[in-house]
């Protein structure tokens, strides 16, 4: 038995290596995703919406130093503020990424003692961005001693501010949303092309008259797509994390645990739409519907809160509502599974419903 | 006689329409059984039933001893089935597909080996075991899906419709591996609407309607229009003197006639045309002409049916 589903596990990974649509599915559309998502919600490295409070009078020093903050590339100076409480509020508000504040006294103590202050305050709730500011400031700070007073001694220091803002509205309240719907999608259009090509192609009726037993056929493709589902589950949080910065505060074990919940109950929705598919069009246009449903009711358009309450109950029968209303918190609150009883509930009855629900309709099926 | 399939009063239906209506056929050990018959007859139904691919609606079918509802397992490892369509991995390497069903199998990595070199050479498609199956032509196609359902070894081979579309001489070809296997012991079940090849069948059941309307083997079916060989003779003489002068023979069953001519009904025309012959010599009947008449299996075929339709 071990040997028949592992040679099934072995011929689906060999087959998805070799199908360019499929395989398109299991990594090209988890990477666009994430990068469609991240560089449309992260902001870019470029034009990083920051904002200048130059509290100090207006001389030649702050205004030079002003100009290569205007000139740099990095920045874009979306707003101007005229106190340190002003500037942490642009923060809060997510007015802006960053604000460079040059103190009252600045000119002062660059001219008397050779060292001047800047306060670079950035919001810290997106890492990446806020190191870029930092490191962008610090190579304007270095050019503009340099140029300066060249030759004296003089150096200008940057004092780090991170504060948490309010732009955790973009990547990082999107990023659970992005990555429930890629390990919705993934599994269940996976699975369902698998077992309904065997089907449309005639293979699977090599099978049938073959030893192999229909639970085994099943189950080893979908082991086979469940390692699949994995690999993606952790290329999407590495995406998110190396290249975005998404913040994730909870046990990223639980957060895989209740992943793989929620990928099994994919791979038995999948299943189920196989058992009703006869073409591999079929079962594309099944899982489309199902991805474009999730998408409209998962939050990420619109928080489901703020939607009809008819559309709210809709929702409520969406796993991929209930794994967001997981992921979330434990992604950006670092709330633990022990605290969301609920979601995880549903998570838990989802895989056992749609895979008994999927064999009850294999048997029939078959008879 | 050792049956190797007995099916008895197998019924198939889909919805309202009957493809196999209460049929009963016997496979026996060792021989190539032909069904032989139009598109809808409910040939491929009827082996499909007997790989364990569909349930029948009613009756029973006994595979070696084993019943093929209720022991498919069983069933299954006793028959290899080759279907009209290719339906193998296209995206698989010939070897590749051989490794996988000799896992399903549960052969050895050993065993594996062996038989893939040995059923390719059989097939002759040893230089192409690391191409793609998708990109082997159709004929090649054809030869892997034989050579695949010989993998375990199986005592009974079925064969639905194995030489459709393929070009003559590939057919022979094939025709060739089939007597090859039978010699080896296998038992092959074919279906096909070739009238000719079923020819190299040791027994032909004709199909027709979902039922199975005759069967034996090529010259007991063609016997059977008439009862018997048929000579065909023309003579410048009256049926009640042809009947005095053959009255004697006892191979001669029946004389009918037939336009100009009389066709004589014998029990073995290569025994009986020289006799009759002398016998119309010695007479001095003026014999026109005389020959052996050469039914096909098509005229065994439309015969059959007339009376089928007739009743």
């Amino acid at each position: 038995m071990y040997e028949r589903i592992f040679a099934m596990v072995e011929k689906e990974l060999r087959q998805l290596l070799r199908d360019r649509r499929s395989l398109g599915i299991a990594i090209l559309l988890p990477v666009i995703v994430m990068f469609l998502y991240g560089y449309a919600y992260g902001g870019g490295t470029q034009h990083i919406a920051i904002a200048i409070g130059n509290l100090d009078n207006i001389n030649e020093l702050s205004v030079k130093l002003e100009e290569l903050i205007l000139q740099n590339n990095l920045f874009e100076v979306k707003k101007y503020v005229y106190s340190v409480d002003e500037a942490m509020r642009a923060i809060e508000n997510g007015d802006v990424y960053g604000v460079i504040v040059i103190p009252n006294g600045f000119y002062e103590a660059l001219t008397n003692d050779g060292v001047g202050y800047v306060a670079v305050i950035t919001d810290g709730s997106i890492p990446t961005l806020s190191e870029a500011i930092q490191s962008g400031m610090k190579n304007v700070l270095e050019n503009y001693g340099k140029m300066l007073l060249k030759g004296n001694y003089l150096k200008v220091e940057q004092l780090r501010i991170v504060r948490y803002g309010a732009t955790l509205k973009n990547i990082d309240f999107f990023a659970p949303a992005v990555i429930g719907l890629v390990l919705q999608t993934i599994p269940v259009s996976l699975i369902a092309i698998s077992i309904v090509r065997e089907k449309e192609r005639g293979t699977f009726e090599q099978l049938v008259v073959s030893p192999i037993k229909t639970y085994e056929v099943i189950f080893g493709k979908f082991l086979a797509y469940a390692t699949v589902s994995i690999l993606d589950f952790f290329l999407i949080f590495s995406i998110g994390k190396l290249f975005f910065g998404i913040m994730i505060r909870g046990s990223f074990l639980e957060i895989f645990l209740a992943s793989l919940l929620f990928l099994i109950g994919n791979l038995g929705l999948g299943l189920m739409i196989s058992s009703i598919s006869n073409s591999q069009l079929q079962a594309q246009q099944a899982s489309s519907f199902i991805f474009i449903i999730s998408a409209v009711f998962s939050g990420l358009l619109m928080p489901v809160q703020a939607l009809p309450k008819a559309a709210t109950i809709i929702a409520y029968f969406l796993p991929l509502y209930h794994f967001n209303e997981a992921l979330r918190p434990m992604m950006l609150k670092g709330l633990g599974l022990g605290d969301l009883v609920g979601e995880v509930m549903v998570l838990m009855f989802y895989p056992l419903i749609t895979v008994s629900i999927s064999i009850i309709m294999f048997k029939k099926r078959l008879d | 006689m050792d049956n190797i399939v007995e099916a008895v009063n197998l019924t198939k239906k889909f919805g309202d329409f009957i493809a196999v209506n209460n049929l009963n056929l016997q496979v026996v050990r060792g021989e190539i059984l032909g069904l032989l018959g139009p598109n809808g007859a409910g040939k491929t139904t009827t082996v499909r039933m007997v790989a364990c691919l569909l349930k029948p609606t009613s009756g029973k079918i006994l595979v070696d001893g084993y019943d093929a509802v209720k022991e498919p397992e069983k069933v299954k490892q006793k028959i290899g089935y080759m279907p009209q369509r290719f339906s193998l991995y296209e995206d698989l390497t010939v070897v590749e597909n051989f490794e996988f069903y000799g896992k399903i199998y549960g052969l050895s990595s050993m065993e594996r080996e062996r038989k893939a070199r040995e059923l390719l050479e059989f097939v002759e498609l040893s230089r192409f075991g690391n191409r793609l199956a998708g990109k082997l032509s159709g004929g090649m196609k054809q030869r892997l899906l034989l050579a695949c359902a010989l993998l375990h070894e199986p005592e009974l081979l079925i064969l639905d419709e194995p030489t459709a579309g393929v070009d003559p001489p590939l057919r022979r070809r094939f025709w060739e591996y089939f007597r090859e296997l039978n010699k080896k012991g296998v038992t092959l079940l074919i279906t096909t609407h070739y009238m000719d090849e079923a020819e190299n069948c040791t027994r032909i059941g004709i199909m027709n309607n979902g039922n199975l309307i005759k069967s034996g083997s090529s010259i007991e079916l063609k016997r059977s229009i008439y009862g018997g060989d048929v000579i065909e003779l023309q003579v410048k003489t009256s049926i009640s003197r042809v009947e005095t002068i053959l009255s004697g023979n006892q191979d001669v069953l029946r004389i009918i006639p037939s336009g100009d001519a009389f066709l004589i009904v014998v029990k073995d025309s290569e025994k009986s045309l020289p006799a009759v012959v002398e016998a119309l010599r010695k007479e001095n009947v003026d014999v026109l002409s005389i020959r052996v008449v050469n039914f096909s299996l098509e005229d065994v075929f439309i015969k059959s049916t007339e009376v089928d339709s007739n009743v």
